[in-house]
């Protein structure tokens, strides 16, 4: 019975408590309208929402760790949001599809504000514990330089968010990974980004009971770029979804999105990226790409590509392919002397070492390019 | 004991006959070229002898050292002595040169029953060999062929003969492509492999190879059999008069 209530209607049945500020009734009513909606039926094709929605009201609250908070340059506290207006939280852009952001807003009745200004020596470092983990807010200021690094790294159910604010030729290095293959992950980033910021994302993540990630990034303002690499592996019966989502909404804009990605097992892929070109945004210049090999006969990769341009006068590229390890180089490597499954595994650990870098490569790499069983 | 013999070899690549009854016999110690037009056969024998999957022997033997090869994998042959040097080296991103050159001497070492080489004097000889083929030891940190050009992708292959040391060479038109300089330098790479102890197939369309590594017989191969076997001279008469008089 409960399999076929329809996201919206577990919404519904969440025992909310009350809240008092000003914004509650706002993120409800918004939380189930975009719940309801067919832009969401579609954005959560592929994934079951009952173990993202329905412990929400019950599983506990937790607050992230974060380390490197102490450094000059950095303040933080929380914020009451009976204090502030929901809109120093998140830019109003399409919130409407994170129904689930909203109602952990509601939940949580505050966020982790954090203020950064000038160049920042060492990394900032999140690592969530399990439950509804207070949402994050990253005001990077003006020309403000910062690495963060943020690990989700619980089997547990786990549901956080993190809104970026980038000001003007700030600029943002950003680790993010979720390597456990157990719990249910919900992860939601949005980055607003301002004039001439620079915005660098890799993400590595495996599938786990339940592993979804929603990226949302705004590019705000002229000559604001983004760049964001991932490489991710399913198998033991894991399921892993990533959705992003470009919006260029000023001129000169700059996007990069490269995940490579491989089923070496049982599991399911899905990956949606997602380039929206606004109006009035002359000069943008996109490209996304997702190359995924399908190792297994169980293992079941969704991807998707999605352009829609409304400004003439841009450039978007866009690919997405699944496929298997090449013959050509597997038998070149065979005739080497290595043996099948050695070639394999070279080919496979190359496929995606290429979208392996900066602060988290070594963690990245001893879970990803693991001996995997079924290779 | 032959190092290679090849006996009444048919081959079907995509259910195509290609290979139509051809007989070879190479002596440890000697080096064969085989020419011959287009569509003759020439890769085929090569990848047929290195192992290559969909390549189907419908008839005949390849035996190597006594020992029948037909049904050995691939890597079993290179274990065994075997090299393809490759007429379009795969280009391999994110794994490299170095990498890749380390896994095939270890993989190599343990299938021999062999130690594997330490690092420092593996590498040392790597540089060594790079230096002698005239490729920037800058090669051996980029991905496996990747960006490189058509004559770097062939003196690596030819850097690989040399350190992975097989008892039978099959080069695959490794001149193609190559400038005068850059052969001459594969030509000295293969000299330097060629000993009393291994045996090279050097399957070519040109003369002008034969010029700096001599044959020992030449054969031309036409229509999956070959047609004519015979010392250097016949290399030159090709030169002149083309294949015509020997196909039609």
């Amino acid at each position: 019975m409960a399999d076929r209530l329809t996201p919206a209607e577990r919404l519904a049945s969440l025992a909310l408590p009350d809240s008092d500020f000003p914004d509650a009734g706002r993120l409800i009513a918004r939380a189930r309208a975009g719940a309801a909606s067919e832009q969401f039926r579609e954005f959560w094709k592929y994934t079951p929402t009952a173990a993202f929605i329905d412990p929400l009201a019950e599983v506990p609250r937790s607050a992230p760790d974060i380390r490197g908070d102490g450094q000059a340059g950095i303040s933080c506290r929380t914020l009451s949001l009976a204090d502030g207006s929901l809109e120093t939280v998140q830019d109003p852009a399409s919130v409407e599809r994170f129904p689930l952001a909203d109602i952990a807003l509601l939940l949580a009745g505050e966020v982790l504000l954090i203020e950064v200004e000038g160049s920042v020596e060492h990394p900032l470092e999140i690592d969530y514990r399990p439950g509804l983990s207070t949402p994050v807010v990253l005001k990077v200021a003006p020309k403000a330089i910062l690495r963060l690094i943020e690990r989700a790294e619980t089997a547990e159910f786990l549901n956080h968010s993190l809104y970026v604010h980038l000001g003007s030729d700030a600029h943002l290095d950003h680790a993010f990974t979720g390597l456990t293959g157990a719990g249910s992950h919900w992860a939601m980033t949005q980055v607003a980004q301002a004039t001439r910021s620079r915005y660098r994302r890799q993400q590595y993540v495996t599938g786990a009971n339940r592993r979804r990630t929603e990226t949302q990034i705004l590019l705000n303002e002229p000559g604001a770029e983004a760049e964001i690499t991932g490489a991710f592996v399913v198998e033991g019966g894991t399921h892993l979804d990533q959705q992003i989502v470009l919006e260029h909404r000023a001129r000169d804009t700059r996007s990069r999105q490269r995940f490579h990605g491989i089923g070496a097992g049982k599991g399911t892929a899905v990956f949606n990226g997602r380039i929206h070109i606004h109006e009035n945004s002359p000069g943008s210049d996109a490209a996304l790409s997702n190359r995924n090999l399908a190792l297994h006969p169980d293992s079941v990769i969704n991807t998707k590509p999605e352009l829609e341009i409304y400004t003439d006068d841009v450039r978007c590229a866009h690919g997405a392919t699944v496929g298997q390890i090449s013959e050509e180089s597997l038998f070149y490597l065979r005739s080497r002397g290595l043996s099948p499954a050695a070639a394999r595994r070279i080919l496979c650990r190359a496929f995606i070492g290429e979208c392996i870098e900066g602060d988290l490569a070594e963690a990245a790499e001893a879970v990803l390019l693991g001996n995997w069983t079924n290779v | 004991m032959s190092l290679l013999e090849v006996k009444d070899l048919h081959v079907k690549v995509a259910g195509k006959p290609i290979l139509k009854g051809l007989n070879l016999t190479l002596e440890a110690g000697s080096i064969h070229a085989i020419m011959g037009p287009n569509g003759s056969g020439k890769s085929t024998l090569a990848a047929v002898i290195a192992g290559k999957p969909g390549y189907e022997i419908t008839d005949g033997e390849i035996y190597y050292k006594g020992q029948l090869l037909n049904d050995v994998e691939p890597e079993v042959r290179a274990q065994q002595g075997v090299f393809l040097a490759f007429q379009y080296p795969v280009e391999i991103p994110g794994v490299s040169n170095m990498e890749f050159l380390k896994a095939a001497m270890d993989n190599l070492a343990a299938a021999r029953g062999e130690e594997a080489p330490n690092t420092v004097e593996f590498m040392r000889r790597v540089r060594a060999i790079a230096a002698d083929l005239d490729l920037n030891p800058e090669f051996l940190k980029r991905g496996v062929n990747e960006g490189f050009s058509g004559g770097e992708k062939k003196r690596n292959e030819i850097l690989q003969l040399l350190l992975l040391d097989p008892s039978l060479a099959v080069l695959d038109e490794t001149d193609s492509g190559l400038d005068i300089d850059a052969l001459q330098v594969v030509s000295n790479g293969v000299n330097a492999y060629s000993d009393a102890e291994n045996g090279v197939l050097l399957i070519t369309h040109y003369q002008r190879l034969l010029e700096h590594i001599v044959p020992d017989q030449v054969h031309v191969l036409a229509d999956g059999v070959i047609v004519r076997s015979g010392d250097r001279g016949l290399a030159l008469e090709l030169e002149e008069k083309g294949y015509a008089w020997l196909t039609d």
